[in-house]
């Protein structure tokens, strides 16, 4: 039934399976393709994931359930209202807890069999190898682009498949990057983006169900490497698109430049990843670009005396959500539509927490307003510290 | 089919403004000067050059490999969400 050489060998003997197991597993023992050998394979694999987030939920849930017998977590988070939206791994008692603690008990509850090993911990240049050492494969479900490029460069010095997705509004991608049989992540993107360039799930939104598509893809990669059998997704990245409901391949090539797992690599260890995505130079220069701030206690001192009045700049289905009454001219209308407000009178500028807002104060300025803020924090510190009545999104 | 039809995803897809159009090129010409044209039609995407992969009739390519009428051309910005 193997297609391949499965990542676990000669788990006969190794491991055995109680008399719960083989009954809680009996669809998987029933096909020739798993059968005994290979729930033994799956319990005496280890699978590290990188992350209790969208991806990481369904992905250990899964996991757990098919019978993998130890589950690394990596996550130092807390579980946010705004997490439960897709993070089904965690409920709304969980709030506030720490999501490693929430994200061991549901795996426990699916499978009191499985191990556990957690790291709360945020992974770092210095503490990846030794973490990722004792894994057999590596499944990244990360939200930013300086620890995706840690995970693939700890996955090629190591030796070991990187089970690649990530999200976006209502698409997602998956991979398997193996470079011992394939390209790596950064054959694929050699450089990443400045920040600011492409969205997070935290600026840009996102589908709470796309990551249950994507975190079960990449769950499914991994039992196929763990038991051998299959086409896995080497070489080929899979694009998936919720709203036309439609999957998509690129067939992907090793880079033979590749720095790291090309032919003349250039680099041999872990480097710093958030100097490698341009993370304190963009802080640095954020802070040389300083715009003039006001505080909601500020704003609320001021706006009972009457001396400044309040501009909101973010879109139309956001005001519908919450406003506190401003005036709405949305950030991208604002260079042909600011003529509508008064240059010479002050004027507090809010988005939903002041990233957006500080950009059209910039911009305000620079066409000759003489007083303008930005409110800090935007309207979700008004929520939280003025008025708790106007919800916080 | 005349010209090259390119398909945009994710942040790509979002600052142009649309996830498919043709552009009319007759001969072959490379990827890199292909850039040009498409970035010309929607400048936002200008600033993303550096940062995206490109498939050509579904298989990734490089700014060198060549592409003509007929062909299909997938714009892949990375992605980081989970």
């Amino acid at each position: 039934m193997e297609t391949r050489q499965p990542l676990i060998q000669n788990a006969n003997g190794a491991v055995e399976l109680s008399n719960e197991e083989i009954s809680r597993y009996s669809r998987h023992l029933i096909m020739p393709e798993v059968a005994l050998e290979g729930q033994k394979k799956l319990k005496q694999a280890r699978v590290l994931t990188i992350g209790a987030g969208g991806l990481g939920a369904p992905l250990a849930m899964y996991l757990a359930a098919a019978g993998v017998g130890t589950i690394g977590v990596v996550d130092f988070d807390v579980v946010d209202e705004s997490n439960l939206q897709r993070q089904i791994i965690h409920g709304t008692s969980d709030v506030g807890r720490p999501k490693l603690k929430s994200a061991r008990e549901t795996i426990q509850d699916i499978n009191p069999n499985v191990k556990v090993e957690g790291f709360e911990e945020q992974l770092t240049s210095e503490n990846a190898l030794d973490i990722f050492r004792d894994f057999d494969i590596i499944v990244d479900g990360t939200d930013n682009f300086p620890t995706r490029y840690l995970v693939n460069d700890a996955c090629v010095l190591l030796g070991k498949p990187n089970v690649y997705g990530s999200i976006f509004r209502f698409e997602g991608q998956a991979s398997v990057f193996y470079a011992e049989e394939g390209p790596c992540y950064r054959c694929l993107y050699p450089e990443p983006p400045p920040p600011g360039l492409v969205p997070s799930c935290a600026e840009g939104g996102v589908l709470g169900i796309l990551p249950g598509a994507i975190g079960t893809i990449q769950a499914t990669e991994t039992v196929k490497l763990i038991l051998g059998i299959g086409e896995p997704l080497i070489g080929r990245l899979l694009l998936y698109d919720a709203l036309s409901m439609r999957f998509r391949e690129m067939k992907l090539r090793k880079n033979p430049e590749c720095p790291i797992c090309g032919e003349n690599r250039t680099i041999h260890e872990l480097i710093d990843y958030e100097e490698f995505c341009g993370i304190p130079q963009a802080q640095a220069a954020e802070q040389e670009d300083e715009v003039p701030e006001i505080t909601v206690q500020e704003l609320r001192e001021k706006l009972n005396n009457g001396g400044i009045s309040v501009l909101d700049v973010r879109e139309p289905h956001e005001y519908e959500v919450a406003n506190i009454g401003a005036p709405l001219i949305p950030l991208g209308e604002l260079p042909e539509r600011y003529q509508e407000l008064d240059r010479d009178e002050p004027l507090a500028v809010h988005c939903k927490s002041g990233a957006r807002s500080a950009r059209a104060v910039k911009l305000l300025k620079d066409a000759g307003f003489k007083e303008v803020y930005n409110v800090k924090g935007g309207i979700n510190a008004w929520s939280e510290e003025i008025d708790p009545s106007v919800p916080k999104y | 089919m005349n010209g090259i039809k390119i398909l945009l995803f994710g942040a790509a897809a979002d600052r142009a403004g649309t996830r498919e159009t043709v552009l009319p090129v007759e001969e072959e010409v490379a990827l890199g000067d292909l850039w040009p044209v498409l970035a010309g039609r929607y400048p936002k995407l200008a600033e993303m050059q550096h940062n995206l992969a490109f498939a050509v009739n579904g298989e990734y390519a490089r700014m060198e490999d060549r592409v003509s009428s007929g062909d299909e051309v997938a714009v892949l910005p990375p992605v980081s969400g989970g």
